[in-house]
């Protein structure tokens, strides 16, 4: 699905300052009350999956929280440009140009996590917003043990231990492609174990 | 081991984009590819939720390989005192039985000596009778021979180890 389809624009990724098409178009007035309840309402429903989202952009527990308070803020001050049936796709997009914009502000200061372990830890960084239920945790461990041992040898080292692949398929002695492969297919069915949690 | 050609799952969820999006969130992709998929995820939704999905999952699979990686530790930890404490446990049994052992050969070698020396010098040993006036010595020069400690005659009354034994007769 792309917000372009449903008639939302693209802002630029270079400029997140300049004006955009929908600030040009006159868009019907929310009552603030109304956009307040409605912002609240999207947050209820997916702010979980707006937080990982961001923290899958800037990697980074204490700025994804800093770039959701301004996605909100800014969801509260302009909510009302987006059709209520898009309003998920426009948060999120809002929050995209958030991130990327905080990333840039950020990475000339400090080098940005990149460490997959790392962002679990962040994850359990963030309080205020439950990253998963247990369950889905049950569910994903049980999925993980039931993984062919190479594939959860793979999952375990790229992820866990953060090696890259190159360096997997080296200690192991296979061929990268093979490796690539059997991340793929576990990716798969832990994905699946997920979804059917959910 | 082979990859689904379809690249939609059962569920119709996009295989590719979500390896895409993994892949993003692991930091594997070049800078231009990274550019190509952020570009996307300015105006996918699909891509900014797989995203998400990629982040819950890395996050999901790291909690759990931390709790196994803790219940193995934990295990080991456990197995380790298990071990530790058997092995303290088998070495104070070793060390009161070779004492035990280590006094009575102790005890047996000095008996055979002391046996030895009296029988040398004629001296009558006998353990019940109390150590009073008694004169322990019926040689001429008894007053000559010093009476042994009492420590040394209960070790001298202490049986002779066979070993010892076949020893003394050889």
């Amino acid at each position: 699905m792309s917000d372009t389809d449903e008639g939302m624009e693209v802002e630029s990724l270079e400029d997140d300052n300049r004006p955009t098409a929908v600030e040009a178009v006159s868009v019907p007035t929310l009552d603030p009350t109304e956009l307040k309840t409605r912002v609240e309402t999207v947050y209820q429903q997916h702010g979980d999956e707006l937080l990982r989202f961001i923290l899958g952009v800037v990697h980074d527990p204490e700025r994804a929280k800093d770039v959701l308070q301004a996605t909100l803020a800014k969801a509260l001050e302009r909510g009302h440009e987006a059709h209520s049936e898009t309003f998920k796709g426009w948060l999120f997009r809002v929050a995209f140009h958030q991130a990327l914009a905080n990333r840039r502000r950020v990475k000339t200061s400090e080098k940005v996590v990149r460490k997959l372990a790392e962002l679990g830890r962040a994850a359990d960084a963030l309080p205020d917003v439950s990253m998963q239920r247990s369950e889905t945790a049950d569910a994903v461990r049980q999925a993980l043990d039931k993984l062919p041992a190479a594939q959860r040898k793979v999952v375990v080292a790229r992820i866990y231990d953060d090696k890259p692949f190159a360096r997997i398929a080296d200690e192991s002695g296979l061929p990268l492609g093979t490796v690539l492969t059997q991340m793929r297919l576990a990716l798969d069915k832990l994905r699946k174990a997920l979804r059917s949690d959910h | 081991m082979t990859l689904a050609t379809d690249p939609l799952d059962d569920h119709g969820y996009d295989r590719d984009l979500a390896w895409l999006a993994f892949r993003y969130v692991a930091g594997d992709l070049g800078e231009a590819q990274a550019a190509v998929f952020e570009r996307r995820l300015g105006d996918d939704q699909a891509a900014r939720e797989a995203v998400a999905e990629a982040v819950m999952l890395a996050c999901a699979v790291a909690r759990a390989a931390a709790a196994a990686r803790r219940d193995q530790s934990r295990t080991y930890r456990v197995v380790l005192a298990l071990a530790a404490s058997l092995l303290l446990a088998a070495g104070l049994i070793f060390s009161q039985q070779s004492s035990r052992k280590g006094t009575a050969s102790d005890e047996g070698a000095l008996a055979l000596t002391w046996s030895g020396l009296a029988q040398d010098a004629g001296v009558v040993v006998d353990p019940s009778d109390p150590l009073d006036d008694t004169p322990l010595i019926d040689t001429p020069d008894a007053e000559s021979v010093e009476a042994p400690p009492p420590w040394l005659v209960e070790a001298a009354a202490l049986p002779v180890p066979d070993a010892a034994k076949e020893g003394r007769g050889s």
